[in-house]
């Protein structure tokens, strides 16, 4: 890489609109501009990079061909159980999708109930998610090839368990034709395993019980090869401001008892367990 | 004066056969009326068949023939089913029973181009409706009608003169009065008006010299024209039966074909399609085709018919089809695609919006006809403390006025965040198990918050809510149920 990487291009920054030109961080809006307009750099020319959209996290950003997630094909999650934040991980470019554009972002079969409060919280435009729920395997897969080709998702996730290559493959193949992101929430089980999607994230939780972070690997992706390990930390904020909260509300709740002169059993086991830690 | 209106008649022969037979059938037909032949097509008159003969006759003749019973109800119904289709050429349509629909046409020929391009256009849709027509123009209603039955084509000059040679029994006079006229040597029309009105007015009564001046225009002649409602229904008779389900897919083609017409001719756009699938023998069967939007393209409504169709069961034997709707709305605008459905994509590299809602909206009729109408939902969110309570399904498309929570709700959710996936009923943790889900592998990270609230409706909820890690690293949401004492998941922080 050169040092200065702004040497390389002949781009004048002013004369493209709406690439977010930060002017007093150039090599900033380079990157905005390379992500959303589809240019790249000329090391680089033997990949076909598509517009992008940020991830929301600087570290993944950077792994990303593209400087951020596609827009369309399909993108493998490969993570290890449900609630290491795999959904979370995928929010920030959601629900800046869910704004920006005019199409679905679907859900087919979700596991559990997406939790309406929670998805506006993360800025998700509600009026654009949909969710699409069908009994069978073959209407499953119906649906979902239907959804990502129909050309009115900007994306789609889904969470299939048995899902053969060359169908992922027709996925693929669907995602492209529709301009569709397709995102597949699959077990780390498969991560030894090939497979046709262009794009392949393992995730896995830190084990430690303290910390939130979470060990991302890039196992595949177009240009490039496998990336190192890293680590994300999502809802950081949950451990900053534990000490303090939690003490300030286990008084609350209990003065709140008091007041209302309620049985006072429980509240003494939920602080029990909350001062043993367990 | 009545001279400067030009009426065109169209006269249905066969129609009493074409209500049953409109798939063209190399059978051989007879319409019956209290066992006798009243009509037949051209295949039973090859046979040597002839009008009048009984049934126990034409049977002897030859056992393969197909008999209905006439329906002149149903005659009359695709009259004004004609009559509404030529709704499109002018608003001046009235229905002659038995078996004319006749058009006022002088205001339409500028905009259509001439009366040759508006017959042309008639008998060409006529025909692919399998309807043999006979076409007749007269400068005045009855004697187009003349004109049509006798098929004698079209006049646009003298009505006394058009219809010299136009024989009288064609005329809507009593059989005797044709008789009496025989027996005194008048033939034809020519003949007729050579008498004095008078002296035929003495002789045969003045309704009859009356039906004569209305004929040739020297009194006018006031009709009554049918009102545009708004209501499409049409049918295919299936001969033979079919029992296989795709071969249905024809004529349903050409109905949705013929909806198709109907709603461009009027601007109209539906959302509801009714398919009756009958057979004498079964009870009829109907397929409703619901739309997310009012539409009026063909190729979405077959291909929601079909998928439909794929879903539905059917009866072994189907022998009418019919297609009802009755649900329309305005069509806003109908300025058509000028590429041919091209997509293009606008310089920002998105699509206009408004193919974009069409793409949308296709997606859910799609997904609702082969799923069923509970299987595509949108989200919002409610304003209530329980958290199963706190959002609900909503119709997708139908898009609310978005509360902007308030920034003190904001700054609570930063401090209670709430998971992204909830659990569809709470799940029972136990409390010794080893297993990494048990409370004594859970460790709490934050909490508890008390959600107390529903003692005044049916739904009360006492709960003291935390978020939990597991050995394994899974976030989770649980509770302490206040009441049962027990501990219990309600969400994963996915």
């Amino acid at each position: 890489m050169p040092k200065n990487p702004i040497s390389f291009y002949t781009v004048y920054l002013y004369s493209i609109k709406g690439a977010g030109i930060n002017k007093s961080d150039p090599k900033k809006s380079l990157e905005n501009l390379m992500r959303e307009t589809g240019l790249w750099k000329a090391s680089k020319i033997d990949n076909e990079y598509g517009q992008t959209v940020s991830s929301g996290f600087e570290i993944l950003d950077k792994e990303l061909p593209g400087l951020g997630w596609p827009q369309s094909g399909v993108t493998e999650v490969l993570y290890d159980r449900t609630g290491i934040g795999e959904l979370k991980l995928m929010m920030p470019a959601i629900s800046r999708l869910s704004r920006s554009q005019n199409r679905w972002i679907a859900l087919i079969n979700p596991p559990h109930i997406p939790y309406a409060p929670a998805l506006e919280h993360e800025g998700v435009d509600l009026a654009r998610l949909l969710i699409i729920t069908q009994k069978t395997q073959g209407d499953y897969l119906w649906a979902l090839e239907k959804s990502i080709s129909s050309k009115s998702c900007r994306a789609v996730i889904a969470w299939p368990n048995q899902i053969k290559d060359a169908q992922v493959r027709r996925l693929q193949v669907a995602s492209r034709e529709g301009n569709c992101w397709t995102i597949l929430l699959r077990s780390e089980r498969l991560a030894s395993r090939t497979s046709p999607s262009e794009l392949r994230v393992r995730l896995r939780s830190c084990r430690s019980a303290e910390s939130t972070n979470m060990r991302v690997k890039i196992l595949k992706r177009h240009g490039s090869w496998q990336s190192p390990e890293f680590k994300i930390t999502l809802l950081d904020k949950l451990h900053q401001k534990r000490k303090t909260l939690t003490r300030k509300k286990t008084i609350l709740v209990s003065e709140e008892a008091n007041k209302k002169k309620l049985s006072l059993t429980p509240i003494n086991i939920s602080a029990a367990r909350q001062s043993s830690g367990i | 004066m009545e001279s400067k209106k030009l009426w065109l008649c169209l006269c249905f022969p066969n129609l009493a056969i074409e209500i049953f037979t409109r798939d063209r059938t190399k059978e051989a037909v007879l319409i019956t009326e209290k066992k006798i032949v009243v009509f037949l097509n051209q295949e039973a008159r090859n046979l040597g068949l002839k009008p009048g003969i009984s049934v126990a006759e034409a049977l002897t003749i030859n056992e393969s023939v197909i008999f209905f019973e006439r329906n002149k109800s149903r005659e009359i119904e695709k009259l004004s089913q004609i009559a509404q289709w030529s709704y499109r050429f002018t608003p001046n349509v009235s229905i002659k029973k038995p078996k004319s629909v006749l058009l006022e046409l002088s205001g339409s020929l500028k905009l259509f181009g001439g009366l040759k391009k508006i017959q042309q256009e008639i008998l060409k849709s006529l025909g692919e409706k399998g309807l043999s027509v006979q076409v007749g123009v007269n400068m005045s209603p009855l004697s187009a009608q003349c004109f049509s039955e006798a098929n004698a084509g079209t006049n646009l000059k003298d009505i006394k003169t058009s219809i010299s040679s136009i024989p009288i029994h064609i005329l809507e006079i009593e059989q005797k009065i044709v008789d009496s006229l025989h027996k005194m040597g008048v033939y034809n029309c020519g003949q007729l008006f050579r008498l004095p009105l008078s002296d035929l007015s003495r002789r045969f009564g003045g309704q009859f010299t009356l039906y004569l001046k209305k004929l040739i225009g020297t009194i006018p002649d006031p009709q009554i024209f049918i009102e545009n409602k708004p209501y499409f229904k049409s049918d295919i008779t299936l001969i033979p039966e079919i029992s296989d389900k795709n071969s249905l897919i024809f004529p349903m083609r050409r109905l949705i074909g013929e909806l198709n017409e109907f709603l461009d001719a009027r601007k109209l756009l539906t959302d509801s399609l009714l398919f009756k699938i009958s057979h004498r023998n079964y009870k009829p069967k109907t397929l409703s085709v619901l739309l997310a939007k009012p539409e009026k393209d063909l190729r979405i409504f077959l291909m929601l018919a079909k998928l439909k169709l794929e879903k539905t069961d059917l009866m072994p034997e189907i022998d009418n089809i019919c297609l009802l709707s009755e649900r329309f709305s305005k069509s806003k605008d109908d300025s058509g695609d000028l590429f041919h459905e091209t997509q293009f994509r606008q310089k920002d590299g998105y699509f206009p919006s408004k193919t974009e809602e069409k793409w949308r909206a296709q997606l859910i009729n799609m997904m609702t006809a082969k799923l069923g109408p509970d299987s595509c939902y949108t989200l919002s969110t409610v304003s209530d403390h329980r958290p199963e309570l706190s959002w609900s399904k909503e119709q997708p498309g139908q898009t609310k006025n978005p509360i902007k929570p308030s920034k003190q709700m904001d700054s609570d959710k930063e401090e209670n965040p709430r998971p992204l996936l909830l659990l569809k009923a709470p799940k029972r943790i136990p409390e010794k198990n080893r297993s990494p889900d048990s409370l004594e592998t859970l460790k709490i990270l934050r909490g508890p918050e008390r959600i107390d609230v529903g003692w005044w409706d049916n739904h009360p909820v006492a709960r003291d809510y935390f978020i939990a890690r597991n050995s394994s690293g899974a976030l989770y949401w649980i509770y302490y149920d206040l009441s049962s004492n027990k501990w219990y998941l309600h969400g994963i922080f996915s």
